[in-house]
């Protein structure tokens, strides 16, 4: 009983930072600048502020003056809003600051705040995208060690605490495992290179490791080491006793690592996204981990096949029980509820993921049910069946893994949904009005729209209403109406036109001057 | 047979698309107009504001056609708005400055489910553009209006203005 207690504490020393970590919410979004974006002032201000939702730390910002020099600058903000100061300089013309920011899901994102003193003399385009070999080799690295850590730690885990004690781990989970060892620090070099957005070659010099070391992975990747060390030592190890502390402890970290970075972990709320990840982790930990030990025992033929077998097939539900309830919520959270969004590459790879789920359930339902019980009592065939079919499986979580690590590039769509993006600023004059339209955030999905109105000689104009219709004639979408109402501000405000589709749109202003007199202010956008 | 009587079907599917939409807006029963000429408006509202009954309908008589006489109708109300034209006009050697801008017909009940006609005659000033010509029009019920407004004359606006085209005048018209 006592032992009972001790476990269950020591289970809770583990889960403990799952539910006390800070309030991180998602990708860090860029909310607004001053001077604001595309501003033309008389001046340049001595500081440049950026304000995110969430706290982030500054990795790079670089000032490209109007003749196109570019000026590292050095600056070590951090917070909710960053101070930048610019060096100083009356010169008119377009200044773009070209920044890079580390939020607290370990996402670096980038951006460029545009401003121009006294006159707009436009600037280069600048691009603030990475080595594509560190993106590439970042993705290698991340699949590899979700594959060394699942199959291999959580392979050697399953044959010490399945096995009994006589036997010795395969070789080739050592190994496994040893190919996590290396990959989990070269995951945190090319994590903080991809941050910092240098070339490959800068791995040799000691930046990216810093950089990489402070994000939010920093921790997630010290755990998953520690985690394959655990298993390393689980798969040595000969005496069962040590080796079960070992094994336990491997199947505990390496989930935890997972919860500890990465976006669905900082998605809110996080005392439920955390534990889900947790739980998945745990889920795929077990159910992966089985596949090799029990392709091999089906080769092998034994008394101990049955048995382990047996109680694999036993537990199995629990882990994929877990694994659905925690997926299921997380995926729910990521995509957000604004159906629009969710096809992004973020929605293309959950699409391609739970698709090879669905195959991989089919499988496993065949195993269980069609195959374990003559395979248990030593039907020939079902044996070699089994194990052809776990084979199919291993190579299919191989593959999920390297989806799951794609996700390190793809902002879920709840992140996108809180992006300002861009808004779109429109102006249509007729020879009666003239109107300025702002449509935020101009993105598909749900738009809010904001019109100025004015006469011809820019003097006021009071409507009676005023009709909001978007359309999309090339891509058959009929108008969708929103009567605009007149704020305080002076402004007419149109709420809730859907564009669900990008492409080319009409918006029609119909303004209704007096009883008998509409005007119809008319525009293109362009809707991405 | 077969052949004929779908092709029938199909020629009579076709009118009714072809016919219902001009139906379904406010329109002037008389398409065409000469310069100069006097000219016998009747609008006819072919329904309501959704399902409701029309209580009021009015008609904005825009500048250019004067001597605007509009024609009483049973259980209607009939106002006129009167004001300054903007230019002058000659009304059979009188020149004419002011006259009828608006006419209601207010007061009355023409439910959605029935139709009716609303009269008024007036002369095109000479002075006049070839083209089309609007008479704003607007149907007022209970709780809401159909506001046939639209004068962009582009194809498929949701609510046109009543219009007819305006043509030259003939050779040697003096009355």
């Amino acid at each position: 009983m006592i032992k009972r207690l001790r476990l269950a504490l020591r289970w809770l020393l583990v889960l403990l930072p799952l539910f006390v970590a800070p309030q991180a919410l998602a990708h860090a979004v860029l909310l607004e600048t001053y001077p604001a974006q595309n501003a033309v002032i008389a001046s340049q201000p001595d500081v440049m502020s950026l304000t995110f939702n969430e706290p982030v730390s500054i990795l790079s910002a670089a000032l490209i003056t109007p003749d196109g020099e570019r000026i590292e600058l050095s600056t070590d903000a951090n917070g909710q809003v960053l101070q930048i100061a610019l060096p100083s300089s009356d010169d008119p013309g377009t200044r773009v600051l070209s920044w890079r920011v580390v939020s607290l899901d370990g996402h670096p994102v980038g951006g460029t705040s545009i401003f121009s003193v006294g006159e707009v003399t436009g600037a280069a385009d600048v691009r603030t995208a990475g080595d594509p070999w560190v993106t590439l080799l970042l993705w290698l690295a991340k699949a590899i060690l979700y594959g060394a850590v699942f199959f291999g730690a959580g392979g050697a885990a399953f044959w010490v605490t399945h096995a009994s004690d006589s036997y010795q781990s395969p070789r080739y989970l050592k190994a496994i495992i040893a190919v996590g060892l290396i990959a989990a620090p070269l995951s945190l070099g090319l994590h903080g290179a991809d941050a910092l957005a240098v070339s490959l070659g800068s791995l040799l010099t000691l930046a990216p490791w810093v950089v990489g070391a402070g994000t939010s992975y920093g921790p997630s990747a010290v755990l998953l080491f520690t985690a394959l060390v655990f298993a390393g030592a689980c798969a040595h190890e000969r005496i069962g006793r040590v080796r079960s502390w070992f094994a336990l402890g491997a199947m505990i970290l390496a989930p935890l690592a997972l919860a500890l970075s990465g976006h669905a972990s900082a998605a809110s709320p996080q005392w439920l996204t955390r534990p889900a990840v947790f739980l998945h982790a745990a889920g795929v930990l077990y159910w992966a981990g089985a596949l090799f030990p029990l392709a091999l025992m089906l080769r092998r033929k034994d008394v101990m096949t049955n048995n382990v077998l047996a109680t694999f097939s036993k537990r199995i539900p629990f882990a994929v029980a877990a694994i659905l309830v925690s997926g299921a919520t997380l995926a729910a959270i990521q995509l957000g509820s604004d159906p629009t969004r969710w096809w992004t590459p973020y929605g293309e790879v959950l699409a391609l993921k739970l698709g090879l789920l669905a195959v991989l359930f089919v499988l496993a339902v065949i195993n269980r049910f069609a195959l374990t019980n003559p395979a248990l009592s030593g039907n020939a065939t079902a044996q070699t069946r089994l194990r052809a079919i776990i084979v199919t499986e291993i190579v299919l979580v191989a593959i999920i893994f390297g989806l799951v690590a794609l996700w390190r590039f793809t902002p879920p769509p709840r992140a996108l949904a809180l992006q300002p993006a861009r808004e779109i600023a429109l102006h249509i004059h007729t020879d009666r009005i003239m109107a300025d339209l702002t449509i935020t955030p101009g993105t598909v999905g749900t738009n809010d729209l904001s019109i100025y109105l004015m006469d011809a000689e820019f003097g006021p104009v009071n409507p009676l209403e005023v009709e909001v219709a978007v359309s999309a004639p090339t891509l058959g979408i009929e108008s969708n109406r929103v009567m605009a109402e007149l704020g305080d501000d002076g402004y007419w405000h149109a709420t809730g036109l859907v564009m669900p589709l990008a492409g080319k749109w009409d918006i029609d202003v119909a303004v209704r001057l007096t009883r008998f007199e509409l005007v119809t202010l008319s525009d293109r956008l362009d809707v991405r | 047979m077969i052949r004929s009587l779908s092709r029938a079907a199909l020629s009579v599917a076709t009118l009714t698309t072809l016919v219902l939409p001009s139906f379904a807006h406010a329109t002037l029963e008389t398409q065409e107009a000469a310069l100069g000429a006097s000219y016998k408006a009747v609008l006819r509202v072919p329904h309501g504001c959704g399902s409701e009954a029309t209580n009021v309908v009015r008609i904005q008589i825009p500048e250019g056609f004067f001597a605007v006489k509009p024609m009483p109708k049973a259980g209607w109300t009939l106002d006129t708005v009167t004001g300054p034209y903007e230019n002058t006009y000659n009304n059979h050697g009188t020149e004419v400055t002011e006259g009828v801008k608006e006419i209601v017909w207010s007061n009355g009940n023409l439910p959605n489910e029935w139709y009716d006609e609303f009269v008024f005659r007036g002369t095109f000033a000479d002075s006049l553009e070839e083209g089309k010509f609007y008479f704003p029009a607007i149907q007022e019920c209970a709780n809401g209006e159909e506001a046939w407004i639209d004068t962009s004359g582009e194809e498929g606006v949701d609510k046109p203005a009543p219009s007819l085209t305006l043509v030259p005048a003939e050779h040697g018209t003096g009355h």
